[in-house]
């Protein structure tokens, strides 16, 4: 497609389209748009740990001491989210986001399997 | 970890040795002897690098034999099953895991940041954000039977 372009009379117009040709590849594959136009819900649930908890069983040391929970604030936002059902399921739902496609792709191999073996 | 190593080359050997507790045959001894190397040798170094550790904490060491049988090992972090049962408070992991199945423990998302934390010290992990770690021993403890909780 790009080829067809390609005549040097038109060379300068060439190396623009394909230019625009190779952004437009980029950006259709970086699927991993982060939609952050919708305003941010504050954080509902607090942990099961206060701050000055000891959470045990994490030193391994001799010479050390299991460490203190600092206060939720003190920990970054990811942290709250990465065990989230409702954030999973919203990447999972947008189109723009690889989660989905990859959760589309796995669902289709499944499928295809789940027909392979019944077959056999 | 190739046991068909050539003489010349160097080999892998990977094992979980409790800290400060090596040199029982059935585990160390013939891995070793097999690639030409004292056990005791090896035993004695281990457990004076491990000292400031828990006795019988286990750690992961990765030696690497060279052609003349001399050795060097790293020692990494406890594996993440054993910082998920001690935090959960339970002696094993569950035997069946599954929506069906009930929880065996419980974890939460505080502890779960600090293992990580610790797990990120290690050298293999250098290319991983904090948040990949995390993420990884969320999945360790799921496949074991422990519920993180907020």
């Amino acid at each position: 497609m790009l080829k067809s372009f390609t005549s040097t009379a038109f060379s300068g117009l060439r190396t623009v389209s394909q230019q625009q040709a190779r952004c437009i590849q980029v950006s259709a594959r970086s699927l991993n748009v982060k939609d952050d136009s919708a305003p941010k819900a504050k954080r509902t649930v607090a942990s099961s740990a206060p701050e000055g908890t000891v959470l045990k069983g994490i030193n391994y040391m001799k010479d050390g001491k299991d460490p203190v929970a600092l206060a939720d604030d003190a920990y970054p936002e990811w942290l709250w989210e990465i065990n989230d059902p409702e954030v999973r399921n919203a990447r999972i739902a947008n189109p723009l986001d690889k989660k989905h496609h990859k959760e589309a792709r796995r669902q289709a191999i499944k499928g295809e399997n789940f027909i392979r073996d019944k077959k056999t | 970890m190739s046991k068909k190593a050539p003489a010349a080359a160097s080999s892998l050997l990977r094992l979980v040795v409790p800290a400060g507790k090596a040199t029982p045959s059935p585990p160390i001894g013939p891995a070793l002897g097999q690639r030409g190397v004292k056990s005791m040798d090896f035993c004695k170094q281990f457990n004076d690098r491990t000292k400031n550790v828990d006795v019988g904490t286990p750690l992961p060491v990765i030696i690497t034999v060279k052609g003349d049988r001399t050795f060097t090992f790293v020692t990494k972090s406890p594996p993440t099953s054993f910082f998920l049962k001690r935090a959960a408070g339970i002696e094993k992991g569950g035997t069946n895991i599954g929506k069906e199945h009930p929880f065996v423990g419980k974890v939460n998302l505080k502890q779960v940041y600090e293992i990580a934390k610790i797990k990120q010290a290690d050298d293999g992990m250098g290319h991983l954000s904090l948040k990949g770690i995390c993420a990884g021993v969320i999945g360790s403890a799921k496949s074991m039977g422990i519920e993180v909780v907020a």
